[in-house]
């Protein structure tokens, strides 16, 4: 039986996350990857919050709805010229009696390729399953809830949103290009349809999906050198105990689901 | 039955983790268990507190110094022996340590101390042969002599060990500007002093030395659940069953 318990019930370990995932803060990354058919660079950031907390004997803290609002800035090149022809009129000439030859003019129309801008963000709610971890590092015994497994993010009508965001991007990108008008509406589209939503959740899902699995979210720490009283005079050095043993879990304890803290201590 | 109840937040400290804080606080700050006047306690340290001496008329003082083992605590239900005069409530602790009263019985001559059999002399075990502070010669015939150059050298120490037995209760104090638990002494009991009322002087002098000595020593609340979660107590903290418990806000 542990010398030391502490415990709290579902309510306290509903503030204990809130707290711990508002001090997640903003997580943010960058790289490069695949957008359909494009190669895309982009940069992207996530904010946690909220989240009901149910504690699940004998080791598991469920967060149902946890609110994933993320953010994302893509840069991709588009080659017009991949989507609309390119655009040769050879030079035409007629001899026309008493005026001479009359000959129109040669067009040639090579589509540039342009950089796209897209800027873009929403929300998520997902629901994960913590399993209380515990170690001691550096002195320190850690209990954390880890974000088991990798969750599976719905973006739902997020994707739609930003296929029609991609499609302005485009016509927004390409409109000081001339000659563009007719064809701008077709460009958009084929662009919007060559990525589909399966481009969008391809490259949504590994650059969010982070954000949320593996996530650690402290529930307590104590110095494996714990300060009992704190120094307080030249003949009051502080007071130390060796925590020996140190264990977290979720107990069943009717009516409630607890979060218990076990821990032995030495003098 | 949950842990919580009605509450957020459920601490227990086992009398195994009790006792192991109160012997990291004693064996740390030594100084809590140890007084002295300038003669057993040159000056104030980690390991002794220095008093003055017991004013008395014609003398420089009476030299004089009470050091107490660290304390064991026994929560209530009672698991150690205690003397019959006491008994264990609920929601109480027993307190066993030993105290060792000395003197500097300046007073004594030559010829006293010629008899080293003296039964008055010293609890067994103790003595001016065991103590580390010999008498010094030169000065034992001038009982009254102003001593002040001699702190730290008792003249002639006489020491007596005593097992003291208490029970007590919980308090709620403060220390170091955090909530914390204290201990209150309810009633001593010293074992084999006669006659009575010799045993009652000593044990009302003693009560007196615990509730000083327990005053000084308190464990915040923080350390009773190692800060794992933070509590606001609005139950207890208060002994269970060989346990001291609370509950409230997280």
């Amino acid at each position: 039986m542990s010398e030391i318990i502490a415990a709290i019930d579902e309510m306290a370990a509903q503030q204990l996350f809130d707290t711990e995932v508002a001090a997640l803060g903003t997580q943010s990354t960058s790289g490069s990857s695949s957008l359909g058919p494009f190669g895309v660079s982009y940069a992207v950031s996530g904010t946690l919050s909220n989240g009901t907390v149910d504690l699940i004997a004998p080791a598991t803290v469920e967060i149902a709805d946890l609110r994933l609002d993320w953010h994302v800035d893509l840069s991709f090149q588009l080659d017009i010229g991949d989507f609309i022809p390119d655009i040769h009129i050879p030079q035409v000439c007629v001899h026309i009696p008493c005026v001479g030859t009359v000959c129109t003019p040669k067009i040639d129309i090579v589509w540039p390729t342009v950089t796209v801008p897209v800027s873009f963000g929403d929300y998520l709610l997902t629901t994960v399953d913590l399993g209380v971890a515990l170690s001691l590092a550096g002195g320190v015994w850690k209990v954390e809830g880890i974000v088991q497994g990798v969750p599976s993010l719905q973006f739902g009508a997020s994707t739609a949103a930003l296929l029609a965001a991609i499609g302005l991007a485009v016509s927004a990108a390409v409109a000081w290009v001339p000659l563009i008008g007719p064809f701008l509406a077709v460009l958009a589209g084929a662009v919007v349809a060559a990525i589909g939503i399966a481009g969008l959740t391809g490259l949504l899902g590994p650059i969010i999906t982070p954000f949320v699995s593996g996530t650690r979210f402290p529930i307590t720490e104590v110095p494996a050198l714990f300060e009992v009283l704190p120094a307080s005079g030249p003949f009051d050095p502080a007071v130390f105990v060796t925590v020996d043993s140190l264990g977290a879990e979720i107990q069943h304890n009717p009516p409630e689901d607890e979060l218990v803290v076990l821990a032995d201590i030495t003098a | 039955m949950s842990l919580t109840e009605t509450s957020e937040v459920f601490v227990a400290v086992e009398e195994s983790a009790l006792n192991d804080l109160i012997t990291a606080v004693c064996t740390t700050r030594p100084h809590l268990l140890h007084y002295g006047s300038p003669a057993f306690v040159p000056a104030s340290s980690i390991s002794a507190t220095q008093m003055a001496p017991i004013p008395f008329p014609g003398s420089p003082g009476l030299q004089w110094s009470v050091e107490l083992r660290t304390p064991r605590l026994d929560l209530f239900k009672q698991d150690d022996a205690l003397p019959p005069e006491l008994s264990l409530g609920a929601g109480q602790f027993s307190l066993s340590t030993t105290v060792r009263l000395c003197v500097d019985c300046a007073s004594r001559g030559k010829e006293d101390r010629q008899d080293t059999h003296d039964p008055g002399h010293d609890h067994p075990g103790e003595g001016p042969k065991d103590d580390p502070k010999d008498p010094n010669h030169e000065h034992r015939d001038d009982p009254w002599r102003d001593d002040r150059d001699d702190w730290g050298k008792a003249q002639n120490p006489m020491c007596c060990r005593l097992d003291v037995y208490a029970v007590g209760h919980l308090v709620s104090t403060w220390a170091d500007g955090q909530r914390a638990i204290g201990f209150a002494v309810d009633a001593v009991e010293i074992v084999d002093i006669e006659p009575n009322a010799l045993e009652s002087v000593i044990e009302c002098l003693l009560t007196m030395v615990l509730r000083s000595v327990l005053a000084t020593l308190s464990l915040p609340v923080t350390a009773l659940e190692l800060g794992a979660f933070t509590l606001t107590p609005t139950v207890g903290p208060l002994i269970d069953v060989n346990r001291v418990l609370a509950r409230g806000d997280f």
